[in-house]
């Protein structure tokens, strides 16, 4: 597409760009390259925003904050969700099983949800990010502090100046 | 097997229930006369309808209706298997309340449109006398089903799954032994086990974004983890749903629950949502609360009185909730409406749900809510007496089984649709006036019998069916469903009269009602015949359904005339009372597979659909297939 030049390649750019079709590679920060198509990509509002501010499509997206590991498995969402626009019934139904599917894999794994999790909230992939937060919200429900502390293994720091804070304001009122 | 049809611009199929045909001796002829229009002339099409006459042992389609009945059609294979399965027992996966799907049983079983519980509201209310108390404990719960979802849903059966809590609610703990519950919530030993903690990874507005996603009470736990969560609690925006803290049938301590969270956030609060008190025993809980959620910002706020009284005064520093984008009212008495009041100036949707409120101060309101854009008024019993539509930037209005005088559309630029449903009846039909609604493009249910409409001050009436003044025309209205009765010739006329008043109308809603006196049925197809063609029908309808279709004479009448004059008519649905029956005009009919419509269509009027200014017809839609 580089090699091109003058006004036919220019057409044949915009006319790529109208149609979507094109190709866009995003590379992961150990430098492994992701070719996905443009509909995929735009599940990011991040690159979205850098795509249509004319950004540099032809070079690609450094995500230096995404490894590869993650990226293969957050493209994999966009891709489902990306490249094919659920018309009917069966097709919507299609993609909630997707969906349940996807975000089951990733609850076996919480240190990968984690990653996946950032960096939905990193390119800005609204529906992942509900996903996968809601994947979270769902463990929290129906626990203890003292499960959720296990669950999660958050190290518990409140002092005991908190702790009387904490129950006053839970006695108050 | 299907019969063959071959491509006409006047093809017509017809697709009917076997049942339907065989539903009795008084149908047979009205059916006969549908055949033979589509039998007759240059009409090829019809060989399908003639074979289903003739034959009665084809079945082309049909499932008992149902909201699930939508599925029926998601794909060619489902259909053509309806189509084999012949008999007076339809699929079972087509008629069984819940559909199984890829391994899972759907939930999500709503009401009919035109449900349940809407009959059993309309039961006790038209019952002669309803006790006062019956009355209301049948409508509050109505009203509360009509709102807006939950942002986060209640737990399920929370009552059982903390039987233990009673009346002590806490944040920190699910048990109301205190001993236990200190011992659980704050350890003496800090946790020492190796397991690493990957959670703390996520940064503060992810922490956020999942305690968002927690109900108030679980939400409110996640305080007493460590200081950080402690931290990003405060900092996360408060939702409040009532039905989050009813662990306990004691609502004192309901309202001291929701009191308590409310005060020991700092704000700003995303969502209150309150609609289990009886505020009557809690007035002083009531003013504070209301006063709280207008310090604390509060943005979306859903508030029901459980009555009674139904006269329990609103406070009035509900004017003072600035930051409101929407707002739910239910069975208050709304305060005095200040005009130099700044409040509702970021509202963009008001609903007033059994509130009393005199006109005065509805119209006061409407002019305070500068960006408003949905409004409803749900059971609304002459208090407003009218409804007046008068603002810069509603795009919807809303009444819902209220009683009013007069519904008067004036100065409303931006107002895209008027919806009515089930008028209670009064002793003279309710006038809708549009005096200047220059973008309005749905409207209905329009019950001729209950609602006279007067567009730019001229009564629409049925001697006008000759001629409509461009005065009295709407030429932006696209979509119309109105309620009427086929058999009588005032209303055929009427009908008439509408089609010529909204001369770009392209959808057609048709709920068809029995006639009540039988001398009334005149002889209707000397009217029809008489009615010549019309602009719209002429250029611009494409879409026809009715509902309540029941094979009458009457009613086969009015859809040989649509079909007739429809001259860009595309699809036309009819719904028999359990039946759902289809015909398509479909030019490309060349094929029985492109026989099946494209875009059925299917009922979902509700309020829900009503309210969303997304959709571009509240009425119906069509099933992509």
């Amino acid at each position: 597409m580089a090699s091109g030049s003058g006004a036919a390649a220019a057409a044949a750019d915009a006319e790529e760009k109208e149609s979507g079709s094109r190709m866009i590679t995003l590379t992961s920060n150990e430098g492994k390259a992701f070719v996905v198509t443009e509909a995929s990509a735009r599940q990011s509002a991040t690159i979205r925003s850098m795509v249509d501010d004319g950004g540099c499509v032809d070079k690609g997206f450094p995500l230096p904050n995404v490894d590869s590991k993650t990226l293969a498995r957050v493209i994999q969402y966009s891709d489902e969700h990306g490249n094919k626009e659920p018309h009917t019934v069966d097709e919507r139904a299609a993609l909630a099983k997707f969906d349940r599917d996807f975000i089951a894999e990733l609850d076996a794994d919480k240190a990968f949800l984690y990653d996946v999790t950032m960096a939905a909230n990193y390119l800005h992939i609204q529906g992942l990010l509900a996903l996968t937060t809601q994947c979270v919200a769902d463990t929290i429900k129906g626990k203890t502090p003292e499960e959720i502390r296990t669950a999660f293994g958050i190290e518990y720091d409140l002092t005991a100046q908190d702790e009387k804070e904490i129950k006053e304001e839970d006695t108050h009122a | 097997m299907a019969p063959k049809t071959t491509a006409s611009s006047r093809s017509c199929v017809v697709f009917a229930h076997v049942d339907v045909l065989q539903h009795g001796e008084a149908n047979e002829e009205a059916l006969a006369l549908l055949i033979d229009y589509l039998s007759s002339g240059d009409s090829p099409g019809a060989e399908g309808a003639l074979e289903l006459a003739t034959s009665r042992s084809v079945s082309f389609a049909g499932t008992p209706w149902s909201p699930q009945s939508r599925d029926m059609c998601s794909n060619a294979r489902t259909w053509s298997t309806s189509l084999r399965g012949l008999g007076p027992t339809p699929p079972t996966s087509f008629g069984a309340p819940e559909m199984e799907l890829d391994g899972q049983i759907r939930g999500g079983i709503d009401e009919l449109p035109d449900g349940g519980t809407e009959r059993w509201v309309a039961a006790v209310l038209s019952s002669s006398d309803p006790p006062a108390q019956e009355r209301i404990d049948c409508i509050i719960p109505y009203l509360i089903s009509l709102l807006p979802a939950p942002f986060v849903p209640a737990p399920p059966d929370a009552a059982a799954a903390d039987d233990s809590e009673d009346d002590h609610f806490s944040f920190t703990s699910s048990d109301d032994d205190s001993a236990a519950e200190d011992a659980r919530s704050f350890p003496s030993p800090p946790p020492g086990d190796g397991e690493e903690d990957h959670i703390s990874r996520l940064a503060d507005d992810l922490l956020s974004e999942i305690i968002s996603r927690l109900s108030t009470k679980e939400a409110a736990r996640t305080m007493a983890l460590s200081t950080r969560w402690r931290r990003v609690w405060a900092k996360t925006s408060l939702l409040v749903d009532d039905a989050h803290l009813r662990d306990a049938d004691n609502e004192v301590s309901l309202v001291r629950a929701i009191s308590r969270c409310v005060d020991a956030h700092p704000g700003p609060v995303r969502a209150a949502r309150i609609t289990h008190v009886a505020f009557y025993h809690h007035e002083y809980a009531l003013r504070r609360l209301v006063a709280s959620l207008a310090d604390k910002n509060v943005e979306d706020l859903i508030l029901f009185n459980r009555p009674w009284p139904l006269n329990m005064p609103l406070p009035d520093d509900i004017f003072r909730c600035a930051y409101l984008r929407r707002l739910y009212l239910g069975a208050w008495m709304f305060p005095e409406v200040a005009a130099s009041a700044a409040a509702f100036v970021n509202l963009r949707e008001l609903g007033l749900f059994h509130c009393i409120i005199p006109d005065r101060d509805f119209d006061a309101l409407l002019s305070l809510c500068s960006k408003l854009e949905v409004l409803s008024l749900a059971m609304s019993y002459n208090c407003p007496s009218r409804l007046r539509i008068s603002s810069p930037s509603l795009r919807a209005a809303v009444e819902w089984m209220s009683s009013l005088d007069e519904i008067v559309v004036d100065g409303a630029p931006c107002l895209e649709r008027l919806l009515l449903h089930h008028a209670i009846p009064v002793a003279e039909r309710t006038p809708i006036k549009i005096v200047s609604a220059p973008r309005l493009e749905v409207l209905g249910i329009l019950d001729l019998q209950l609602h006279e409409l007067q567009i730019g001050g001229t009564t629409i009436r049925p001697g006008m069916w000759m001629f409509v003044k461009s005065s009295a025309k709407l030429p932006s209205l696209k979509v119309l469903a109105i309620k009427v009765c086929l058999a009588i010739e005032r209303e055929i006329k009427l009908l008439m009269t509408l089609l010529k008043c909204f001369s770009h109308l392209e959808t057609l809603h048709i709920k068809s009602i029995p006639p009540c006196a039988s001398p009334e049925i005149a002889n209707c197809a000397d009217v029809w015949e008489s009615l010549g063609s019309c602009e719209c029908l002429k250029s611009h309808l494409k879409t026809v359904s009715i509902q309540g279709f029941h094979t009458e004479r009457y009613e086969v009448l009015c859809l040989k005339y649509l079909i007739l004059e429809g001259e860009v008519l595309e699809t036309v649905a009819f719904f028999c009372e359990d039946k759902v029956c289809f015909a398509a005009k479909d030019d490309e009919a060349a094929e029985i597979e492109l026989m099946f419509p494209k875009n059925l269509v299917q009922d979902r009027w509700s309020f829900q659909s009503a309210i969303d200014l997304s959709l571009d017809d509240p009425f119906f839609y069509a099933v992509e297939s």
